[in-house]
C-alpha cells in the first residue's frame, strides 16, 4: 500500500511513491542517491542520520518518509557543495574535526541548525547541540573548536 | 520490520474510528518504530496522530480569582517545546522543564511527544531483545531475576522488575497531573497519571499502564499552579541513555513549614515510585537539609535490589535529597 508524497529536498521538489515502512534515511540514500546522510544504529542513538526537517535537526532513521510529505528536508549535500561549503563543513574539514568521517554529516547538520538559531553560541551551547551525535574517533574537542570557528566565520 | 498499513488521522473522531480496527497509535514514533525494527512489536495498522495540530499547545485552565488553576498540555506537544517553557514565571513547571531538557537527544526531542514519552515501553534489555523469551512476552520466568539486572527495579515489583522509562512521569505525578483521553467508544475520561501506571506481573497482566486499549490521550492536565517543583537525575552519559535514577518533588510552604509535599522516584520501579514515607516524615514540618536527608534515607530502607541493583538505593536517596533541597530553595525564592 504505497502513498504519493511531495517534499522539498535540498530546495528541489521531489515526488515519490512511498511504503509506510520506508524510513527517510533509506529513501534519501537509496532512492535519491544522497549518500551523505549516514546510517549507524537505526535506533535514534548515534545521530549519523541527522537531517533538517523544516530547519530542525531530527534523526531520519526513525522518521517514516511519509511524514516528510509537504515538508522541506535538507541533507549535508544541501548545505553546500564542495566548491562552496557551509562554514561548518569548511572548518570541520580544515581543523581536523573529521577522521573516519562517518559521523561528520550528522555533526554538520546539528551544528548548522544551532548556528541558524544562535549566531555566537557558547561552548556549553555547542556541546548541548551535539549531544545527540556520537563520534568514535575524534574525542569531540576538535569538533567543538571547529563549530566555534564556523560561528565566527559565519558572522563575519 | 513487518509490512504494515498506515493511516493518517485527520481529526480526533477520525482517529477514534480508525482505532476501532485494533490499530496501534503512533505519535513521534521513536519508541514504536524502535520496537518494530527490533522485531518485538508487529502491528498491522498504525494510526498516525502527528498532524492533529490542536493537541500541540499549552492552554491555561479556566481559573479561580487567585488564578491558581493549571494547564492542559497537548498530548502531541514536543519534548523540545516543553524544554523551552518559561519556568521563571511558572515555578510549577520548572521541574517539568528540567525533566524534558534532560531527555534523550536534541534530534529526538524535536520529534518525541509528551503522551508518547509517558506511555513508552518500560526498560529491560531482555524485553527489547526478540531472541530472549520471558513471561512478559508469553514465555516463562524472568531472566533478569538471575541474570544482568543493574538497570532493573529495586522497589514495587512483583514478578517482572522492569522500570518505568519516562523522564517526565515522576514530576507530572508529583503535580498530580491527569491524563485526559478519548476511548474507542468516543467517551472522554480523565484519570490521575499515577493511578494509571501499574506494575506488570502475572496477576495484573503485562502492561505498565491502565489506559484502555485503543484510547487516545488528548491532553495532560496539571490541575493547579501553586506548587513549586524540582527534578534531579543522575546518568552515565548526558545523552543516548535513560537516567540511572531520578527524583521529582512538588511542594508548597506556608509560614515556614511544609504545607504540602509530593515526591516520586524514577527508574527504580515499574511505575514512578511514590515516596510515601518521605512525604509522611516531612509533611507539616520545618524544611531543612537534615530533615530531607533523613526522609530520603527512610524511603529507601524498603528497597529490594536484585544482585546488581544495590547502588540504585543509594543513588535514588541522593537524588531525592537533592530534589527536596532544590524545591525548597525555589519555594523560598518564589515567596520573595
Ligand atoms: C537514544 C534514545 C535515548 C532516550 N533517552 C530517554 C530519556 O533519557 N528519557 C526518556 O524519558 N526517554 C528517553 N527515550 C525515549 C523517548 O523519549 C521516547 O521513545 C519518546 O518520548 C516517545 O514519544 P513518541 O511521541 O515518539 O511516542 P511513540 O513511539 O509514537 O509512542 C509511544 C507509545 O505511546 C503510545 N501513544 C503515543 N501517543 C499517544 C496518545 N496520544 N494516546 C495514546 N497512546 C499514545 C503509542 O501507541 C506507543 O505505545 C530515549 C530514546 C532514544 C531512542
Ligand atoms: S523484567 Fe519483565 S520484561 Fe524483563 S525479562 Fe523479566 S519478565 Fe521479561
Ligand atoms: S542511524 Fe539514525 S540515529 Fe543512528
Ligand atoms: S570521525 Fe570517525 S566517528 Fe567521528
Amino acid at each position: 500500500m504505497t502513498a504519493t508524497i511531495r517534499m522539498t529536498v535540498n530546495g528541489k521538489p521531489v515526488v515519490l511513491d512511498i511504503n509506510p515502512d520506508e524510513m527517510l534515511a533509506d529513501v534519501l540514500r537509496e532512492r535519491l542517491g544522497l549518500l551523505g546522510t549516514k546510517i549507524g544504529c537505526r535506533e535514534g542513538e548515534c545521530g549519523a542520520c541527522t537531517v533538517l526537517l523544516e530547519g530542525q535537526p531530527v534523526v531520519s532513521c526513525l522518521l517514516p518518509a511519509l511524514k516528510a510529505n509537504d515538508r522541506s528536508v535538507v541533507t549535508v549535500e544541501g548545505l553546500g557543495p564542495p566548491q562552496d561549503p557551509h562554514p561548518v563543513q569548511e572548518k570541520m574539514a580544515l581543523m581536523g574535526a573529521s577522521q573516519c568521517g562517518y559521523c561528520s554529516p550528522g555533526f554538520v547538520m546539528s551544528a548548522a541548525a544551532l548556528l541558524d538559531e544562535n549566531a555566537s553560541p557558547s561552548v556549553e551551547e555547542i556541546k548541548e547541540a551535539i549531544t545527540g551525535n556520537l563520534c568514535r574517533c575524534t574525542g569531540y574537542a576538535k569538533i567543538i573548536l571547529a563549530i566555534r570557528e564556523a560561528a565566527r566565520a559565519k558572522s563575519h | 520490520m513487518n509490512p504494515f498499513a498506515y493511516a493518517r488521522a485527520t481529526n480526533l473522531e477520525d482517529a477514534c474510528q480508525k482505532m476501532k480496527a485494533g490499530a496501534l497509535l503512533k505519535a513521534g514514533g521513536i519508541d514504536l518504530l524502535g520496537r518494530m525494527k527490533r522485531g518485538t512489536l508487529h502491528p498491522e495498522l498504525l494510526v498516525d496522530l502527528g498532524s492533529l495540530d490542536k493537541m500541540e499547545g499549552i492552554d491555561d485552565l479556566e481559573g479561580d480569582a487567585a488564578n491558581q488553576a493549571g494547564w492542559d498540555l497537548g498530548a502531541l506537544l514536543k519534548l523540545a517545546d516543553l524544554a523551552a517553557v518559561d519556568a521563571t514565571t511558572h515555578p510549577a513547571l520548572a521541574g517539568l522543564r528540567e525533566a524534558a531538557l534532560n531527555t534523550a537527544t536534541p534530534q529526538i526531542r524535536n520529534r518525541a511527544t509528551l503522551a508518547g514519552n509517558l506511555l513508552q515501553s518500560p526498560r529491560c534489555w531482555y524485553l527489547h531483545d526478540p531472541e530472549v523469551p520471558c513471561e512478559s512476552k508469553g514465555g516463562q520466568g524472568c531472566p533478569a531475576m538471575t541474570g544482568r539486572n543493574e538497570h532493573h527495579a529495586i522497589l514495587g515489583y512483583d514478578s517482572c522488575p522492569v522500570t518505568n522509562a519516562s523522564n517526565l512521569a515522576p514530576v507530572l505525578c508529583a503535580l498530580d497531573a491527569r491524563l485526559v483521553y478519548r476511548t474507542v467508544e468516543g467517551k472522554q475520561e480523565e484519570e490521575r497519571l499515577h493511578v494509571l501506571y501499574t506494575a506488570p506481573g502475572k496477576k495484573t497482566g503485562f502492561s505498565t499502564h491502565r489506559v484502555p486499549e485503543g484510547a487516545i490521550v488528548t491532553a495532560i492536565r496539571i490541575p493547579r499552579r501553586d506548587l513549586v517543583t524540582a527534578h534531579v537525575e543522575i546518568r552515565h552519559k548526558k545523552s543516548y541513555d535513560w537516567p540511572l535514577c531520578s527524583a521529582a518533588v512538588a511542594l508548597r510552604l506556608q509560614e515556614g513549614k511544609i504545607a504540602e509535599i509530593h515526591c516520586f522516584l524514577g527508574s527504580v520501579a515499574p511505575t514512578p515510585h511514590r515516596a510515601r514515607f518521605a512525604e509522611g516524615l516531612l509533611m507539616g514540618k520545618k524544611p531543612g537539609q537534615e530533615a530531607f536527608a533523613k526522609a530520603a534515607a527512610r524511603e529507601l530502607t524498603q528497597a529490594k535490589p536484585l544482585s546488581e541493583g544495590a547502588y540504585k538505593a543509594k543513588m535514588s536517596q541522593l537524588c531525592l535529597t537533592r530534589a527536596l533541597e532544590e524545591a525548597w530553595k525555589r519555594a523560598k525564592e518564589n515567596q520573595r
